[in-house]
């Protein structure tokens, strides 16, 4: 195994190497360099868009707002910045033979989402505007102000979107699969980070503080990734490295309320967590630094709910000669926690059952990838990279070290080209290689290879379509070849200005992990028992929306979609409580979603609100499909005035009709209020935070309660 | 005068949003899950203890919504206990937490050694006399006006029990 693993882990360097090795094209010529600022408040805005029109030449501005394009020939450009919740701003440029030009772009906040830079659906930059699927984007400044502790949190502010247990649902796509086997393909910087093992997310593996923005792309994706992009795809992508010093940092303390249920108190102890977030970002001439590390313990609002976390994250990106860049990254998580699989009894709802107090769980993880970019010429563009996702999650009950790290090895190489200014496209090829072991399923190891194509075509400045296939070619070691072909075709058109309607159709597949598989658990109450001969789950997915400003200062969005599903993988319960995974025949999910912004009073009124309604059926039975809510909502309001703000969030989801286990058990809908106060002072900002404002109690999955109302103190600042 | 201004207001608004939160906060509010109010409860009648098979691990009770027999019997019709009844005590009380619903059968089922619960592993079961060894279905209800069902007495016997 070991063997096997370092060949392809030679592999994987021989492709970046010969990547690197083969790039040779003219010398730079001439550069643009300046800073992107807020309009209204002159602060530098990093991570900002600038790029010349129809081309892939562009940078990124830094913690600082700098930006710089290099290797230009002389000649007329248009140059165009954006930012996400501002407006782009173009330049006509002239660029002279040696010489630097030297700009300042100031952008003005908008609440038109359009006005945005996204590279998910497209695998290559693009308008959010013009994007053919439905796509939402959580800016920095949304995921700062939410302090919130991990991103899966987060992520419920953003419309279609819930969890349920630790799985994260795009419009209802994923349910709760308990063992992992997410249908949302989560990648951080376009690096899938999905576990080899349970096919899950390892959510602290993923720094919080150190994400710039995230692209939720809604609806098929296999097109582009492949097995996992079943309903859409959440791409994470982190911060740049500063020029100058830049030392940031966050403390966050909180207690617990008391619960509101008299009978639930299990403990007169005070409970509280605290977290600490570091990072600190530097260039050394041509490279850049970042380095991240974050603390967080906690005792709890349970019952043997003590956890300590740690998190680490290095990222070095360094420019290369000849246009070309290479960036190393590093994030390593470790996690020891108390067992809380379920409570004890409804009327002892934060205690946990005898045999699992004093019981804990280890989990760590480790994701690193190297990623080389590569400009030939201003219309052509080269990408490979190379991951490797170490992952020892396991499965709770692995308390005996029965497991070994999941592994997963990738490799990719894609080209961008635009052949003509309204054609652009994209040729790619994917590897992957995955090897598991434990005794629970034996050793397992797979791989993958996968040619794409996306073509985006521009009929004209008001009409693009787009269209994609992948061919997916997945062989499980010793088992059968699984082969998929998802294609993908999609629309944008602004009949006049301000709407855009949009629209996409696409095939999509996921491949079972081997946990669904070959899982053969027993414990007291349950036995789980494996499946080899589970087929992938494959869907088909419509989604057709509207865009449309409103004034300048308010925005909406509908959309419709219709999704299939053949062969779904879902856990069955069996009435000698043994469990399995299965496939159900077919299924669908149709819904509305619709979301609107609205900003007033020179930004000092604020508010975001989005609501979800959908219809999930098995289509032979008719019944509602496990763990999906048929409505959820979420409204945002805020007001801000000078340094003071006031912000409160509002989440619903309506009870699930139907869950797996524990049918029987009460099941409310989740209502989740919380409240921030801010306040900035200097380079400081302290935040007072109310979280379950109304101690609000519902269960997350069956059995466990969601966390009961707490109050925090944060204070943060960039020295 | 305009800097006086600025500064109140600095003062004035934080507290007037802080003074709103902490009304609605006060107010009567919906708290979602509580603790349950419908139950069954009774004792359990244990034979003689000291005949106890080595395969015999452990007693758990349910309450199912359909009759045993019936042909589309599910998870879905079964509330099961989450913790063993103590085994050492011969007349053993429970309390069942059910939901609100017509319950055809309550019981006692037993664990086998090494193996997963089942719940057709009958031990004993309301209604059931084993000096007659008859069983006479009794039905329970709970509903809003009833939610608790008292003295619903488990009779176990040996002769339920086969490996």
């Amino acid at each position: 195994m070991i063997k096997g693993l370092i060949t392809r882990i030679r592999l994987c360097a021989i492709l970046l190497s010969a990547a690197i090795a083969c790039v040779a094209q003219t010398g730079p010529l001439s550069a643009i360099s300046g800073r992107v600022i807020d309009a209204e408040t002159g602060l530098p805005l990093p991570g900002a868009n600038v790029f010349i029109v129809d081309t892939f030449i562009g940078a990124g501005t830094d913690a600082d707002g700098r930006f710089i394009i290099t290797g230009l020939q002389p000649g007329n450009y248009v140059l165009k910045a954006g930012y996400i919740g501002y407006k782009f701003v173009k330049e006509q440029v002239t660029v002279s033979v040696d010489k630097k030009l030297v700009l300042n772009l100031a952008l003005k906040p908008t609440v038109l989402v359009g006005e945005q830079i996204v590279v998910t659906s497209s695998r290559q930059p693009e308008n959010l505007a013009s994007a053919a699927g439905s796509i939402n984007v959580l800016s920095k400044n949304e995921l700062e102000r939410r302090n919130s502790f991990r991103l899966d949190e987060a992520l419920l502010s953003v419309p279609g979107v819930t969890l349920v247990g630790e799985n994260i649902n795009i419009r209802g796509g994923s349910g709760y699969n308990r063992l992992g086997g997410s249908r949302t393909l989560i990648l951080l910087d376009g690096v899938p980070i999905l576990t080899s093992d349970l096919s899950g997310t390892n959510w602290n593996i993923v720094p919080v503080t150190e994400v710039e923005h995230v692209e939720v792309s809604k609806g098929a994706s296999s097109s582009l990734y492949g097995s996992g992009a079943l309903s859409g795809v959440i791409n994470i992508i982190t911060r740049q490295a500063s020029d100058g010093h830049s030392f940031s940092f966050k403390q966050t303390s909180a207690i617990y309320d008391r619960p509101s249920v008299p009978q639930w108190r299990w403990t007169d102890d005070l409970l509280y967590y605290n977290k600490t977030d570091l990072s600190y970002s530097k260039s050394f001439g041509p490279v850049g630094v970042r380095l991240a590390m974050t603390r967080h313990t906690s005792t709890g609002d349970r019952q043997n709910g003590q956890f300590t976390r740690y998190h680490f994250t290095g990222k070095i990106t360094t420019q290369l000669p000849e246009n070309a860049n290479l960036t190393i990254f590093s994030t390593y998580s470790e996690e020891e926690r108390g067992l809380f699989l379920q409570w004890l009894e409804q009327d002892q709802a934060l205690t946990v059952p005898s045999y699992d107090r004093d019981k804990t769980v280890g989990l760590k993880g480790y994701v690193g990838y190297a990623i080389f970019n590569k400009l030939f010429s201003p219309t052509s563009a080269f990408k490979a990279r190379v991951s490797y996702n170490q992952q020892l999650v396991g499965v709770p009950f692995d308390l005996s070290g029965v497991f070994a790290p999941a592994i997963g090895l990738g490799g990719e190489m894609q080209w961008n080209w635009k052949p003509h200014s309204d054609h652009s496209l994209s040729l790619g090829l994917d590897y992957k290689y995955d090897t598991v072991e434990s005794t629970y399923y034996g050793h397992q190891s797979a791989n993958g290879i996968s040619p794409y194509v996306q073509e985006i075509w521009k009929l004209s400045d008001l009409l693009h379509l787009n269209a994609g296939l992948r061919w997916d070619n997945y062989i499980l070691v010793g088992d059968s070849v699984e082969t998929q072909l998802s294609p993908k075709i999609g629309f944008s058109w602004q009949p006049r200005f301000g709407t855009i309607l949009h629209g996409s159709l696409g095939r999509a597949f996921r491949a079972a992990s081997v946990v669904e598989r070959f899982l053969a658990a027993g414990s007291t109450d349950f036995e789980w028992r494996p499946n080899p001969g589970l087929n992938p789950e494959r869907s088909t997915l419509l989604d057709i929306g509207l865009r449309q400003n409103i004034g300048d200062h308010a925005y909406a969005e509908a959309a419709w979609f219709y999704n299939t599903y053949d062969d779904l993988i879902e856990p069955t319960l069996f009435t000698d409580l043994s469990a399995q995974f299965i496939n159900y025949p077919r299924a669908r999910i149709l819904g509305i979603e619709t979301e609107f912004r609205w900003r007033a009073w020179n930004d000092r009124i604020r508010l975001n609100a989005s609501a979800t309604w959908m219809d999930h059926r098995e289509i032979e039975s008719g019944e509602p499909l496990v763990y999906r809510p048929n409505f959820i909502a979420f409204v945002s309001p805020g007001f801000w005035n000078g340094p003071f703000g006031v912000e409160m969030d509002f989440r619903y989801m309506s009870r699930l009709e139907k869950v797996a286990i524990y049918p029987l058990d009460e099941r409310v809908p989740t209502k989740l209020f919380d409240i921030r106060f801010n306040y900035l002072w200097k380079k400081l900002n302290f935040q007072f935070l109310i979280r379950n404002a109304l101690n609000y109690n519902y269960t997350a999955s069956e059995r466990v309660l969601g966390e009961i109302r707490n109050f925090a103190l944060a204070v943060s600042g960039n020295l | 005068m305009g800097f006086k201004r600025k500064k109140l207001q600095h003062i004035v608004w934080p507290l007037l949003a802080a003074g709103s939160i902490l009304l609605l906060l006060q107010c009567e509010i919906d708290h979602g899950l509580g603790v349950s109010t419908s139950r069954i409860q009774g004792h359990v009648i244990l034979p003689d203890m000291s005949l106890r098979p080595d395969y015999f691990e452990s007693v758990r009770i349910v309450a199912l919504t359909k009759t045993l027999d019936a042909a589309d019997l599910s998870l879905n019709d079964v509330v099961i206990s989450n913790s063993s009844v103590d085994l050492s005590d011969p007349r053993p009380a429970y309390d069942l937490p059910a939901p609100l619903s017509k319950y055809e059968f309550v019981g006692a089922v037993w664990k086998k050694r090494g193996e997963a619960w089942n719940y057709t592993r009958i031990f004993g079961f309301y209604g059931f006399d084993p000096d007659s060894f008859k069983f006479t279905q009794k039905p329970i209800y709970l509903t809003k006006e009833n939610p608790i069902a008292k003295d619903i007495d488990i009779v176990c016997d040996w002769i339920l029990v086969s490996p």
